[in-house]
């Protein structure tokens, strides 16, 4: 009867739970008062509030010692509950968590393998240098776990450790025992292991070699590949991505081995995966090269039915890929149609990849495809619209025989007179379209006629691209317009708003044209030119006319200036220097594939900025230890009269911070900075791509 | 690979942010906020600023959270997106997109961000059955596709075992959804993982179920001309699985590569086919163009050997996709005609709907929504059949029918009334957005994919399952140009 009637008792007070009482102290006193309650149940529900307080941004740190306290308990959901809780410091107040360190190396001993994980896990969190000299025995033992699953923890908090003390994880030697686990048994275990590496070869290269790690263990990382889970697999495929095969039968042997994971449900890994077949493509035997460009095409084309966001990727690689392997998708245009509910940034990849992709000897599919633009061209999204136009020139320019584009012109002189506001696309459309066939005779008279018809053009025109070819055609077919003089005179009037594009343009027109208009409108525009435009380039341009015009024979000098004809544009569509393309080509699926700007060849080693506690004895740590708890006390005494102080202080803070956090974007480091100088330049770089702007510098580069 | 994880409400307020390495300042939030959300320029889902990059995704659903990914090094870009995916789709399970579902519970939204993303930001495991194993709380809605309507009994045929003898009537089938009839025990030893990721030790089930469910979306862009620009079914193949143990399963299709394979082999499987389970419009071979598998199969034997073989997780997934571009059934034939009036500011609008699927199915929900341009007022409607209505806030007519036969047609006229102020060009330059479909048809395969055999094995010799097949044929964007 004893026994059952001590199993009732003990029963009954494990499950007794203490109601909070409202007491005068505050809240923090009486959730102290929970916490070293005699009751294990109200012990719980005191851990559990205090991490809710936590989690809303409270600072319970000064209930540090207290909650601590619950640590040694067999229960394992109360031991989760205060690693929780005692992880949420670790960082934030590495000091108080050294005070707890010796039983987290006793816990790294515990049978039970989620304990030992949590304990290594979260000693490799405390940001303390000190710490290491406890963690190195429980590491090395966890790194032999028995258990995979701790294996696995273990091997990443390596990484963790060596971001926190370079030196000491060299000299104990622990990342020798990350480079064994590469060997591991378990797939998950090599898949971390890479993981970490990775990551530690990213902070200093010098400490790993890892492209030689790589060379050696590609057995075992296809392998691991088969069994474990889906992120694991995109880990080591990039591992692998970086492996350049001895051979072609190498490099076949990897693609056969990866090539099932293009069949993977998830489109990271399936991207992952191209990016190791397309790394080896190069290297393998030209008769098996079909049947590998068949599986890609197909994969690629799967990953155009995942959400948006993924086809944004998809469609910036494949016009990566398109570039090398031109010939890989042409069966496929249809796939990339643009769909009515796409949201625009995909819509414009897409007409992009389409107008790539498309085969120029192909009539029937070139045909089909300006019909779609055209469709496009209707709808009412602005940058959708002119985009289908560009494009449409770009397919006329690709195909290149007269009949096509005088078909493409006739759609676009259908365009304009359905919709009004297209006439900027259109203008600069239409004289791409002439650049090609400069001597087609139609062609011109057909767009002059139309330019001509338009009343005011200088109103319609609004974009500076427009409006400069439109004074380039001007100058080119001045027979073909009527009332040349008034047009011009038109743009003359606002020649110093205008932008500087126009501002060239006009000026060589008019130049060419001195022999056809009053001397008036050429001595004012020179002027003009020369003192009150701030443009260096327009005033040395108009100063170098100004010279010739005043020389001897200056007729001759002139024409011969001005006679020169653009070269013929043969492409439309820009591509990448063979080198950027090697290097976009190796990183695909990574963000500097989306702006098609390689990483810079300098390794990029980015400073980790924390707060790590260094040179400090123990006993120091457990003196600030115990001023920050009795700091923290009395400010939750402050809080609790309802002092309005704190408050508006911190709201004071709030936009220096923010200030703060921005110079720490833009100028994070040494590194940061050039990067943002280079987003700049590729901007730049890319405006200039955009072919009307190349199209107008080949027109201001004539003279 | 990640930096931090931010979820912000609709309006940019800040509900949830867990930083993973410490290289973040605090109010980087701020920066995500006036750079993209009160922007109303940015169009495109990335945005990096100097050496940090932010990748958005909106949740599904009306009021669409922001959830936004902070990396700091070239990380892969993919990889993150998917990875912001997955989230969503869990949190979804958890009702955790509604706003303020979240702020009442986002305590619970922590502890699914500690599960699915290591130390140093590396998504661990998103598999959204067993990340709910390890949570504290099961969601309330059911997960996945198994907020199945019931099928009845009619639709519904059990393959290879013989079900009517095993006792097991259609009542089961409620059973099967609503009870659960799973018995784990809590004790540590489940806690440990096993060699597969995906399943733990130790699931017991007195009855062993699986059920198998097809799902085609056809989706389909018909021109002017009435000639097919695209058409396509994206298929996916889901299973729920209530099975003890660790049972390796196969599974075949009619495509043409397995078939293929089999011939030389065995053709022993057929004879587990039951005839009842291959709908109407079954084909004989079909050519899948790309299949993509759960990361549960595995992919080197189906590489070799062309068989699905596989250990289900517990519970439902999505085992796999597919996507078949060649002699499709489509199930529906829509020919419009649309012309302009004499007074030229209004339209006359004469649509023809054919089924052309077999007299003895039906379609459900069947609704065609076709496009007025702006400035009408309300439109003259004459149908056939059905049910159609105005509808001025999405500026269309939407043609609905509750049920549609097989093999009939149906035909609407309709002229729309202009207000006063619509002009001509109004009329004219309307860019005329596409006529879109909406069905959805049980028993119907319009791939003409049949499932062949589902054989499952254990260890246990005693090992007996009851399975479900059903199939259904769905819109995916059904869409008619005029």
């Amino acid at each position: 009867m004893a026994p059952l009637n001590k199993k009732i008792q003990k029963f009954l007070k494990d499950s007794i739970r203490v109601a909070p009482k409202i007491s005068k102290k505050g809240e923090l006193a009486e959730l102290r008062n929970g916490l070293v309650s005699p009751y294990p149940q109200t012990r719980k529900d005191a851990i559990k509030k205090t991490i809710q307080q936590m989690t809303l941004g409270k600072d319970v740190s000064s209930l540090f010692p207290d909650v601590l306290k619950n640590i040694a308990t067999n229960d394992v959901e109360q031991k989760k509950l205060v690693y929780l809780y005692v992880m949420n410091y670790a960082e934030s107040h590495p000091e108080l968590c050294i005070l707890a360190v010796n039983t987290f190396v006793t816990d790294a001993q515990d049978p039970n393998p989620l304990i030992r994980c949590m304990s290594i896990r979260t000693m490799s969190m405390v940001r303390v240098d000190k710490i290491l000299e406890y963690v190195e025995i429980p590491l090395r033992r966890t790194l032999q776990d028995d258990n995979p699953y701790v294996r696995k923890t273990a091997v990443i908090c390596v990484a963790k450790l060596f971001q926190l003390n370079q030196e000491l994880c060299i000299e104990l030697g622990v990342l020798e025992d990350l480079v064994s686990a590469l060997d591991d048994s378990n797939p998950m275990v090599v898949a971390n292991a890479t993981a970490a590496l990775t990551e530690i070869h990213g902070v200093d290269p010098s400490v790993v070699s890892l492209p030689k790690l790589i060379n050696s263990h590609v057995s075992q990382f296809l392998l691991a590949l088969n069994e474990c889970t889906e992120w694991a697999r995109i880990t080591i495929l990039g591992a692998l991505a970086d492996y350049s095969a001895k051979d072609s039968l190498e490099a076949q042997d990897i693609i056969d081995r990866v090539s099932a994971h293009l069949q993977h449900v998830n489109p990271a890994v399936v991207l992952a995966t191209i990016k190791v077949i397309i790394r080896n493509l190069p290297q393998i035997q030209q008769q098996n090269f079909k049947a590998i460009s068949l599986k890609l095409s197909s994969a690629l084309v799967s990953i155009m039915s995942t959400p948006p966001e993924m086809q944004y990727v998809a469609l910036k690689n494949i016009r990566i890929i398109l570039e090398k392997y031109p010939e890989l998708l042409v069966k496929e245009l249809r796939i990339f149609y643009v769909k009515f509910n796409d949201p625009l940034y995909v819509k414009l990849e897409k007409i992009d990849i389409m107008v790539r992709l498309v085969d120029a000897t192909n009539l029937k599919q070139c045909n089909l495809l300006l019909t779609e633009l055209k469709e496009y061209a209707m709808e009412f999204e602005p940058e959708f619209v002119s985009k289908s136009i560009q494009g449409i020139t770009q397919l006329a320019i690709k195909y290149s025989g007269e009949k096509f584009v005088s078909k493409a012109l006739d759609d676009l002189l259908e365009l304009v007179d359905r919709t009004e506001n297209l006439k900027d696309d259109c203008c600069i459309a239409m004289c791409d379209l002439l650049r090609h066939c400069p001597t087609n005779e139609k062609i011109a008279s057909d767009i002059c006629a139309l330019l001509n018809s338009w009343a005011v053009p200088e109103s319609s025109l609004i974009s500076d691209a427009a409006k400069c070819n439109y004074i380039w055609l001007m100058g080119h077919y001045p027979e073909k317009f009527t009332d040349l003089e008034g047009k011009l005179d038109q743009m003359i009037e606002n020649f110093v708003q205008e932008e500087c594009m126009t501002q060239a343009s006009i000026l060589m027109t008019v130049v060419r044209l001195h022999t056809q208009l009053p001397g008036s409108t050429l001595q004012n525009v020179l002027e003009m030119a020369t003192t009150s435009v701030n443009e260096i380039d327009i005033r040395d341009m108009a100063m170098i006319y100004w010279r010739c015009l005043s020389m001897p024979n200056s007729d001759t000098l002139v024409d011969q200036l001005c006679k020169s004809v653009a070269p013929i544009f043969e492409n439309a569509l820009d591509n990448f220097s063979t080198e950027t393309l090697e290097k976009l080509l190796n990183e695909l699926s990574t963000i500097s594939s989306i702006y098609f700007r390689p990483q810079s060849v300098r390794a990029k080693r980015y400073v980790l900025r924390q707060n790590i506690v260094r040179g400090k004895r123990m006993d120091e740590l457990k003196d600030m230890a115990k001023n920050e708890i009795a700091k923290n006390m009395n400010d939750d005494v402050l809080l609790d009269f309802g002092d309005d102080e704190p408050k508006t202080s911190s709201s004071g803070n709030v936009s220096s911070n923010l200030l703060d956090d921005l110079d720490d974007i833009f100028g994070f480091n040494s590194t940061g900075a050039t990067t943002s100088s280079e987003t700049k330049d590729m901007q730049s770089s890319t405006n200039k791509m955009n072919t009307s702007t190349t199209n107008t510098q080949d027109l201001l580069n004539l003279f | 690979m990640i930096n931090a994880i931010l979820i912000f409400s609709p309006r940019g307020e800040l509900i949830v942010s867990k930083h993973l390495k410490s290289s973040l300042k605090r109010s980087i939030s701020d920066v995500f906020r006036i750079q993209v959300i009160n922007n109303l320029d940015v169009r495109s889902p990335i945005l990096t600023l100097g050496s940090t990059t932010f990748h958005h995704i909106r949740s599904s659903g009306s009021n669409s959270l922001w959830l936004v990914a902070v990396s700091r090094t070239n990380a892969n870009s993919g990889a993150i997106w998917e990875f912001l995916c997955k989230l969503n789709d869990i949190m979804d399970a958890y009702e955790l997109t509604e706003e303020n579902n979240l702020k009442e519970n986002f305590m619970m939204c922590y502890e699914i961000l500690d599960v699915v993303l290591a130390e140093g930001g590396i998504p661990t495991d998103t598999e959204i059955n067993s990340v709910i194993t390890k949570l504290s709380e099961k969601p309330e809605k059911q997960i996945h596709n198994t907020t199945l309507e019931r099928p009845d009994r009619l639709n519904l045929s059990s393959i290879n075992l013989p079900a009517p003898s095993n006792g097991y009537p259609s009542l089961s089938m409620h059973k099967f959804l609503t009870r659960n009839n799973r018995s784990m025990s809590q004790d540590l030893g489940t806690n440990y993982p096993s060699n597969l990721s995906w399943r733990q030790h130790g699931i017991k089930y007195k009855k062993n179920e699986v059920l198998l469910n097809m799902n085609e979306k056809i989706s389909i862009l018909v021109s002017k001309d009435g000639s097919i620009l695209k058409a396509h079914i994206d298929g996916t193949v889901d299973l729920t699985t209530h099975l003890s143990g660790m049972p390796i399963c196969q599974f075949g299709l009619n495509d043409s590569l397995s078939l293929h394979f089999d011939e030389d082999a065995s053709l022993a499987e057929e004879d587990f086919m039951n005839k009842k389970a291959i709908p109407k419009a079954a084909a004989g071979r079909v050519l899948l163009e790309d299949c993509k598998f759960h990361q549960c199969v595995s992919l080197d034997k189906f590489n070799r050997d062309r068989v699905i073989k596989f250990v289900p997780p517990d519970g439902s997934m999505e085992l796999m996709k597919y996507c078949v571009r060649d002699n499709i059934n489509l199930p529906f034939k829509v020919t419009p005609i649309v012309t302009t009036t004499a007074m030229g500011n209004s339209l006359e609008y004469r649509v023809t709907l054919k089924s052309l699927f077999p007299s003895k199915l039906s379609a459900g929900d069947v609704s065609l929504r076709i496009p007025v341009p702006k400035g009408m007022i309300d439109c003259k409607i004459n149908v056939s059949n059905g049910k159609c209505r105005f509808a001025p806030e999405e500026n269309a007519m939407v043609w609905k029918f509750g049920k549609y036969n097989g093999l009939t047609e149906n035909t609407l006229s309709a002229i729309s009334i202009p207000a006063t102020d619509t002009t001509q060009l109004m009329v004219q330059q309307w860019p005329r957005p596409p006529m879109s479909l909406d069905f959805k048809i049980m028993m119907f395969s319009s791939s003409g994919l049949v499932v062949r055999y589902f054989k499952i094995s254990e260890k246990n010799e005693n090992y007996k399952t009851v399975k479900w097949i059903k199939y259904i044929s769905k819109s995916g964007s059904y869409e008619v140009r005029y």
